[in-house]
């Protein structure tokens, strides 16, 4: 088992550069010999989901808290979930739900940060990202099941905020963006696309010249710079001409009927291409469709995600189950914050992080459970309080990453991947 | 509270007189030990990849220079000067240290903080995309949402980093976000190989009937020529006979002129010999 921790990770040296690569590098050969080859798919509701409406219903409340939709039975007896979500009620003893996150921010930028990072930091003043998301602490500490193959890949891109990036981390961990619509009749990869009036021919002459001109001395080089460069553009012009990531992209190798039920829409589509693309061996895929920023008229916004992201969800636990994946594969859906229990004078409903709901299962973790609990008329939470750095613990115990792991920020400072975070044990 | 310089004596201020020109003198006044060797250490790290004192907003007591007395000789020497930064590049740049090859030897194969050797390094991100430019004869346009930066602006002139550029994105280029020197990376990445093999904007300076694959395209020259002159302008050196013949065989092997000679400029500019000072 090669781990990267705190003694061995300073041990290394003094390069920051130098690790990354040898990092990656390392932990590929690690990974091939065998240590974990368990994923990740996210389904991130930007702009914050309402947890009232979604997994934990109120059906008791007044009417002005309760929302639109009623609750449903699911296959885990007790365990309710909206109306609106009658696919993933058929599966729910596959996921569990988290009912008691909560932290102390409610605006976008700074919740989103903290969220994805484990760390409070930006504020709308200064909000640049500080921390690295927890994609690029997985895409830097597993690297990709498959050399060839994007570790870390955002569908159809990165979220707006700009907190799924790598920071110091590295420009390598950042996500790998589809830029593309995966519904789309015409989808294809764009980053992969050549530019008009260029041919595979004449991108394999390229290579096979590069080759023979490429003389400057490997060695010239100590920092790990001029070695990574020249591994990055093998990997560019296997993406670029070769089959195999261009296969991974493909979604029209998939039986229309297997499209069909994942749904044709952006959430089904982009879970679809997750699979696929964590099949062929890429460690974190996070999905960032629609704005669940819903302050006015919340039925009718909510209307329009439910259902999809429904049907995404669901269609993928069955497939992912069929194929003996989903004990590799850990699925999370969560997003910066929740909505507030009571609706407001807009039919909406407004930022709330006192107390939300996240869904996460597969992985090998337990499903059909329900931890925390929110006061009667939702709130706060009234048992077991789970914050964003116990999430990113647990979504790293799942992979197997070392919560002991520590990476230099830009100063030098060793900064751990999740504070005081504890994973969920009632999960594990 | 009257304004102070960190470590330094109280400013005395008048309500008109601007604070910041007391702080400048009191930087550049002769017997601050600061400055100096602050400039000294930043041009050197400028031009040799790397400071005395490394990183090279980092000095303190246990960070100490590699090179003591160089650095104090360099800053003695830019005070003589009268603060003139032209002398101490010019100082630096007719140095042995910033004239030595890469190229390892036994005796300083494993040096990364003595400059026994130069140290390479990637050409930083603006550079890079000037310099595609300037060796293709077709500038970048850049736009911002205040409108077109005029003809013939270059990366470096750039104001900021809000210009969008998704080359300089990718290669690195500083966010501006903090006043740290790290915030600029230059660690290798998958975009940016993914860049210089399908990038629209590449692929367009290598195809434009303007520019220097145009001239080559048109001109009568032989392939012979033609690639002495690639070489000299892409690399700074000769064709090695090896390269030559390679080069001319693959261009008498394409049918399209015009595709041949974008061929073969795009693999050389792809090389490390060019991507990389060294």
């Amino acid at each position: 088992m090669s781990n990267i921790n705190r003694r061995n990770f300073l041990s290394l040296g003094a390069s920051c550069l130098g690790l990354s690569l040898a990092d990656v590098l390392r932990l590929r050969a690690a990974g091939a010999s065998g240590t974990s080859n368990k994923a990740l798919i996210v389904f991130w509701t930007h702009g914050g989901m309402s947890q009232q409406d979604t997994y934990d219903l109120k059906p008791n409340a007044p009417a002005e808290f309760r929302g639109p939709y009623r609750p449903i039975a699911t296959s885990v007896p007790g365990i309710r979930i909206t109306e609106r979500f009658p696919r993933q009620a058929r599966v729910m003893d596959r996921l569990s739900i988290v009912r008691s996150v909560h932290h102390q921010n409610a605006i976008h930028a700074p919740s989103a940060h903290w969220m994805q990072t484990g760390y409070f930091g930006p504020t709308l003043a200064r909000n640049a990202a500080q921390k690295p998301s927890f994609g690029s602490v997985i895409a830097r500490s597993r690297g990709a099941g498959q050399p060839h193959m994007p570790p870390y890949v955002a569908i159809p891109r990165a979220e707006a905020f700009g907190y799924q990036g790598a920071v110091y981390l590295g420009a390598a961990h950042n996500p790998f963006e589809v830029g593309a619509d995966p519904n789309a009749n015409d989808f294809r990869m764009p980053n992969l696309a050549l530019p008009p009036g260029l041919s595979v021919r004449s991108v394999d002459n390229h290579a096979r010249l590069v080759r023979e001109f490429d003389t400057l001395r490997r060695d010239v080089d100590r920092t790990g710079t001029l070695e990574g460069l020249n591994s990055f553009r093998a990997q560019a012009l296997d993406m670029v001409t070769g089959d195999r990531v261009r296969n991974a992209f493909d979604l029209s190798q998939e039986s229309p009927r297997l499209r069909d039920q994942y749904g044709r829409h952006l959430y089904g589509q982009s879970a679809l291409l997750a699979r696929r693309l964590v099949e062929a061996g890429t460690t974190c895929v996070t999905i960032n469709t629609g704005y669940w920023d819903h302050h006015d008229n919340i039925e009718q916004g909510l209307e329009e995600h439910l259902p999809p992201l429904d049907v995404a969800i669901a269609a993928l636990v069955e497939d992912l189950d069929h194929r003996g994946m989903l004990n590799d594969v850990v699925l999370y859906c969560a997003g910066e914050f929740g909505r507030t229990p009571l609706i407001n004078g807009h039919a909406g409903r407004d930022h709330w992080s006192n107390c939300f709901s996240v869904l996460i299962g597969g992985g090998g973790l337990r499903g059909g459970q329900v931890v925390g609990a929110s006061e009667p008329r939702g709130g706060r939470v009234s048992e077991r309080p789970v914050s964003p750095a116990d999430l990113l613990a647990t979504l790293y115990q799942a992979l197997s990453i070392p919560l002991d792991t520590h990476y230099e920020d830009a100063s030098g400072r060793p900064v751990s991947i999740v504070g005081p975070g504890r994973p969920i044990h009632e999960l594990l | 509270m009257l304004p102070r310089a960190p470590g330094g004596p109280e400013f005395k201020l008048s309500r008109y007189d601007d604070p910041r020109r007391a702080l400048a003198k009191w930087m550049t006044a002769a017997d601050n030990p600061y400055f100096a060797r602050t400039m000294a250490n930043r041009m050197w790290g400028h031009f040799l990849g790397r400071g005395i004192i490394h990183p090279i907003d980092d000095a303190r007591s246990t960070n100490p220079p590699s090179n003591p007395e160089l650095l104090d000789a360099l800053a003695r020497d830019f005070v003589a000067s009268g603060y003139d930064v032209k002398h101490l590049i010019r100082v630096i740049c007719n140095s042995a240290a910033y004239g030595l090859s890469s190229v390892p030897v036994e005796a300083n194969t494993d040096d990364v903080q003595s400059f026994a050797r130069y140290y390479p390094r990637r050409l930083p991100a603006e550079v890079l995309l000037d310099a595609f430019g300037q060796v293709l004869e077709s500038p970048t346009k850049f736009r911002s949402v205040a409108g077109d930066f005029p003809k013939g602006t270059r990366a470096i002139d750039l104001p900021d980093e809000a210009v969008p550029s998704h080359f300089l994105d990718v290669f690195g280029r500083s966010a501006r976000n903090s006043a740290c020197e790290c915030e600029r990376v230059d660690a290798p990445a998958l975009g940016q190989t993914l860049e210089l093999v399908s990038s629209a904007e590449l692929q367009g300076k290598l195809t434009s009937d303007k520019g220097y694959v145009g001239r080559l395209v048109s001109n009568k020259k032989s392939h012979e020529e033609n690639v002495r002159d690639i070489f000299l302008r892409v690399f700074a050196r000769a064709p090695r006979p090896r390269e030559m013949a390679i080069a001319v065989e693959f261009l008498e092997s394409q049918a399209d002129r015009k595709e041949a000679y974008g061929s073969l400029l795009w693999s050389l500019l792809a090389t490390n010999e060019f991507l990389f000072n060294h």
